[in-house]
């Protein structure tokens, strides 16, 4: 089916399914954004962006809307078809961006600043349970000259680092150590940058871990929600005034496991901290190549950044807030 | 190799950025990503620049303690590997000059492309959305 055809009929049914729904005002990337849910799909969204929700009016900058993926829907779009990557459709002009998956089919008006999205909210692997609308929202943010990076951020007392690295260096358990350390947590491997304010912003309040990893992050299993693959766990729910919307960066961080009896810190290379950041983050995403990774140079080039030699989780907590105090 | 030949970076495959003097490469396509530190990031940001194969040599012998033959050399087989992997090409742009290099020479380390292949297998097994690269950016 064409883009446009696609297009229309997402928008038409969200149109109709979520103009009944309550609309939640997000603050997305420092912006005002305005979701509007239909009732079975609102709990999965907001389980991973509610706890962006604010009561500031300003004009927003982008609308959401999300209606449920019904089964003729999917007849209608050929959702089954659909790559697990899904399928991206710009229209030939670019205002207009259609992604279809298996579970969701969105479409994103780059100039109107809308989304609209089709969601089967039951059928979703948790990777995308935990982070919905991820490639709109990329392009979307992209074209507002911030980025959708791979790493974690986490804070104290609105002092952010930034964590990335290439998969498995351990982001995500760094970052989640740090939680449960009493950091404000911003995200595990999804966040967002301001590279020209050196600001952070968090996307998603829920994150992905193992089942048989979840005993060592013990406070988090009662919040555990339900997926095949992996727990899906809202942070938010877990302590909700520790997901915070979003913090300036002071550090960027590379975590490598070495099995060290204690976790330490020392400075690293701007060149490595490059290629910690920008390959993951560029590689595969939707985001403009060449300006965003100019960007992430200038961010690399304004921070301090460090490699962290991690050995036993409970370790990070204290290596990261010895680094923020040092910073 | 024409010492006249300009070349260019393949713009629709390759994002490059030089942080410290040493060039990051990002091949889009395969997803392998390099650095060339010293020598190399400043051949990188000649290319960029539409600087002659010859006159980058120049640029080359002017700021490092190398002999002119050596740098030819190097050049060529640097400029060889990012052709061969797809990051350069030729142009059809007239030549830039290089900038005028000052003060002492540097001690010259021979340029190395060093090359990062984890993302590739990634994207080997996991490729991107079909269509995304057709999103155009402003």
């Amino acid at each position: 089916m064409p883009a446009s055809e696609i297009a229309r009929h997402v928008r038409a049914r969200c149109a109709a399914d979520a103009a009944s729904a309550g609309a939640v005002r997000l603050t997305l990337a420092g912006r005002s954004a305005l979701l509007s849910a239909n009732p079975y799909v609102a709990p999965s969204l907001l389980r991973t962006l509610g706890h962006l929700a604010t009561t500031a009016e300003d004009r927003p900058s982008l609308t959401l809307r999300a209606a449920r993926l019904r089964e003729e829907d999917s007849d209608v779009l050929g959702t089954g078809c659909a790559p697990v990557a899904g399928i991206v459709q710009p229209s030939p002009d670019g205002r207009s961006v259609v992604h279809v998956e298996r579970w969701t089919v969105g479409h994103l008006d780059r100039s109107e600043g809308r989304i609209d999205v089709l969601i089967a909210p039951a059928e979703l692997p948790s990777w995308r349970l935990a982070k919905p609308l991820q490639l709109l929202l990329s392009i979307h943010l992209a074209d507002r000259g911030i980025d959708v990076v791979h790493g974690a951020i986490v804070s104290i007392e609105g002092r952010g680092v930034l964590i990335t690295g290439a998969g498995g260096s351990g982001k995500s358990t760094a970052a989640l150590a740090a939680f449960l350390d009493g950091f404000d947590f911003l995200g595990d491997d999804c966040v967002a940058v301001d590279a020209g304010l050196a600001r952070g912003y968090s996307l998603y309040g829920a994150v992905c871990i193992e089942h048989d990893h979840l005993p060592s992050f013990g406070g988090m299993t009662a919040f555990v929600q339900s997926a095949s693959d992996k727990a899906v766990v809202a942070l938010s729910e877990v302590a909700p005034q520790r997901v915070v919307h979003d913090t300036e960066l002071v550090a960027l961080v590379v975590p490598r496991f070495t099995g060290a009896v204690e976790v330490t810190t020392a400075p690293l290379a701007k060149r490595d901290a490059l290629l910690a950041l920008a390959p993951g983050s560029i590689v595969r995403r939707a985001v403009p190549p060449a300006a965003a990774l100019s960007r992430m140079c200038r961010l690399v080039e304004r921070l301090p950044c460090f490699a962290m030699a991690t050995g036993p989780v409970d370790g990070i907590g204290p290596a990261l807030r010895r680094l923020l105090e040092e910073t | 190799m024409n010492s006249n030949d300009v070349f260019e970076p393949a713009a629709d495959r390759v994002a490059g950025e030089v942080i410290d003097g040493e060039a990051i490469l990002i091949d889009l396509v395969t997803g392998v990503y390099y650095s060339m530190d010293g020598v190399g990031g400043r051949i990188w940001r000649l290319v960029e620049r539409g600087v002659a194969s010859s006159a980058i040599v120049d640029a080359i012998v002017a700021a490092y303690d190398v002999e002119r033959d050596i740098a030819a050399r190097d050049v060529s087989a640097v400029l060889g590997e990012l052709t061969r992997d797809g990051l350069i090409r030729r142009s059809s742009r007239e030549p830039q000059p290089a900038d005028a290099v000052a003060g002492e020479r540097l001690p010259y380390l021979p340029p190395q492309l060093q090359r990062h292949r984890d993302l590739e297998d990634l994207l080997a097994l996991d490729p991107p959305s079909p269509g995304m690269k057709q999103i155009p950016w402003k």
